[in-house]
């Protein structure tokens, strides 16, 4: 019998990846205790996901980001975060539309839903499911150990902006000096390394020097540097 | 130069501060962060304990949760009244809490118990069921009584897996401690099939089906065993080295201590499962390769002791394997050879009443009552495996 994955058109199977991945990070975020994700901090976050996968022996999805004054934009995350929501795998609050004759863009805030969370538990039994989720999870654990240390006996609402550290990524930064309306993680797929993951291997060695870590805490380290970064 | 700029040694050796260094699974890691909790909550709450305002009953029972927010895993009636707390506050000692895996987002139900660790005990086998993860913390005893999902409720009523918090200064640590500690844990933990891992660890049929392992039983105990040094160390040095590759290979849990000159040495230990379905041939190659994998740790970088703990679960452990010692002192590598009981099968249930009746099916399943039944979790648990996709590639 065929895989299901050769049956369906490349297209599709892409954007199924991408609705998987969107739907794996929001829930990776509740479980993280990061919790709700403005328009501009998922696809932040996306792009910190793509930057940085590699660090996890995962290959980044082909979408590019774009750019926009309201921070990068993934079409493809547009689309997927629809059919989540329609679907009611995702909530949106505070929703409001762009006007942009270029983009389709709005804002919003998503989060997990209890369907969410089952479906996301079935997406992740399969080994490729589980090691995604496994990355996605650890990076959204850097982040609130991370980019939130200082601020941990904060409401959440009084921390700080988590997008803030987010722009500071290496790789954002390479992208946005870039003159390109679109934001490159890697220009082709046989980059191994960009400078997210550089950076990356470079805490770890410096870590592995002093104490005895996992590649969680590199991701917790650099998530610090950021949040110092952007302050 | 922007990474230059980012990533510079001052701003990193700033940044290591307070890392939680969290290993193993999500419930596992769970459980660690629990025992940290515990310890910097003794420290921040040190002039109350010592005044003896903290009674040796209180207890403090913790739920673990994907999501405390939106699936709490208790009844309904108990989420009304719920409040969020911060645990870097350290008042949290009493009550019903239910939180994530980093206790980042923590949510307390019940604000505590009358009577203490009776209650919450009354509370476990009234609201909590068979795949739940949860933890007691015994403020008062120095003691986090952990239940792993899958243990029956009432069995773990009776036998709790247990992890001392002792504080250990990591100048006290020495090779030869760590020895005794893994004899500890053998004997608390592997010995019998009830301990309180081995009883996760082994699949028992009924007969005349022989019990085996479950898949993995080296994972199974490597996350345990960080778990107990973590509440014996004063310090986060035990760790699972969750994908570093060294220089032979893969290292199942190392103890880091820094010595009165802050040099840092390693203990390295390797752990090995003899299993029951292997020949004694395939049984002793798996030990030897153990003693070979922890004799290459030995070339690790300030290594000052490897130790081969072999579990033995072999069914008939009178075949000795003195090869095993010999090339272990051949190599300088500490032999831990551990023996473990082979749980026999179960005997086959009365079939005169039983028979008649017909075999729960999925659809009886999904409609049984899912939760609260603590002592009944066997359709709940078809239910769950009918639900549930093989694994793919």
């Amino acid at each position: 019998m065929a895989r299901i994955s050769q049956s369906i058109p490349k297209g599709e199977r892409e954007k199924l990846q991408f609705s998987r991945w969107v739907l794996l990070i929001i829930n990776a975020a509740e479980a993280a205790g990061v919790g709700r994700l403005s328009r501009k901090q998922l696809h932040l976050l996306l792009f910190l996901s793509f930057a940085s996968c590699r660090f996890y022996g995962i290959a980044p999805l082909r979408q590019r980001a774009r750019r926009t004054e309201q921070g990068p934009y993934y079409r493809a995350a547009h689309i997927a975060l629809g059919g989540l929501v329609l679907s009611g795998l995702v909530k949106v609050s505070e929703f409001s539309a762009h006007r942009s004759s270029e983009h389709l863009q709005f804002e919003g805030s998503f989060e997990a839903t209890v369907s969410g969370l089952e479906v996301g538990r079935v997406l992740r039994s399969t080994h490729r499911g589980e090691a995604l989720y496994s990355f996605l999870l650890d990076l959204c654990l850097g982040v609130v150990e991370g980019a939130w240390h200082d601020d941990r006996k904060q409401e959440r609402s009084q921390r700080r902006g988590l997008e803030r550290a987010f722009e500071q990524d290496l790789t954002y930064q390479e992208a946005l000096n870039r003159q390109s309306n679109v934001l490159f993680v890697e220009e082709n797929p046989d980059d191994q390394a960009n400078p997210t993951v550089a950076g990356l291997r470079e805490i770890r060695r410096f870590l592995d020097a002093k104490i005895s870590v996992n590649r969680r805490d590199v991701l917790t380290v650099y998530q610090r540097l950021l949040m110092k970064k952007a302050a | 130069m922007a990474t230059a700029q980012l990533i510079n040694p001052q701003d990193m050796a700033e940044a290591v501060a307070d890392l939680s260094l969290v290993s193993g699974t999500p419930h596992e890691r769970f459980f660690q962060s629990l025992v940290d909790y515990f310890i910097e909550w003794a420290s921040a709450n040190a002039a109350a304990i010592a005044a003896g305002h903290v009674k040796s009953s209180q207890a403090l029972l913790v739920i673990y949760s994907e999501s405390p927010r939106l699936e709490p895993g208790l009844p309904a009636e108990l989420c009304q009244d719920i409040e969020e707390v911060f645990p870097s506050l350290y008042t949290l000692d009493d009550g019903v809490a239910v939180a994530n895996v980093s206790l980042a987002d923590v949510f307390q139900h019940v604000p505590s118990f009358s009577k203490g660790a009776p209650d919450a005990l009354k509370f476990v086998r009234t609201h909590l069921n068979v795949d739940q993860t949860f933890a007691l913390l015994m403020l008062g005893q120095n003691r986090v009584l952990v239940h792993d999902a899958g243990v029956p409720i009432d069995d773990w009523l009776k036998a709790q897996r247990v992890i001392k918090v002792q504080l250990v200064d990591e100048t006290e640590i020495t090779p030869e401690l760590i020895e005794q500690q893994l004899d500890e844990f053998h004997n608390q933990a592997m010995a019998t099939p009830l301990a309180s891992h081995a009883r996760l660890m082994w699949k028992i049929e009924e007969e005349p089906t022989l019990s085996v392992l479950n898949e993995k039983p080296e994972l199974h105990v490597q996350s345990g065993l960080v778990t107990y040094f973590r509440g014996l160390y004063r310090y986060k040095v035990a760790n699972v080295d969750e994908e570093i590759p060294l220089t032979k290979g893969r290292v199942d849990v190392r103890i880091s201590r820094f010595d009165k000159s802050k040099d840092r040495f390693f203990t390295m230990i390797e752990l090995k499962v003899l299993a029951p379905t292997n020949s004694n041939k395939r049984n002793l190659e798996w030990a030897l390769q153990g003693i070979e994998q922890a004799h290459g740790y030995k070339e690790t970088f300030q290594t000052e002791s490897a130790i081969a703990c072999i579990f033995d679960a072999r069914r008939d452990q009178s075949v000795l394997m003195p090869e095993l010692q010999t090339d272990a002192d051949a190599k300088g590598v500490v032999l831990k050879l551990h023996p473990m009981e082979v749980p026999p099968p179960r005997k086959p249930k009365k079939t005169s009443k039983s028979a008649a009746l017909p075999a729960p099916t999925v659809a009886a399943a999904k409609n049984a009552k899912p939760a609260s039944d603590n002592t009944t979790p066997k359709l709940a648990k078809i239910a769950k495996t009918a639900k549930a996709p093989k694994k793919a590639a």
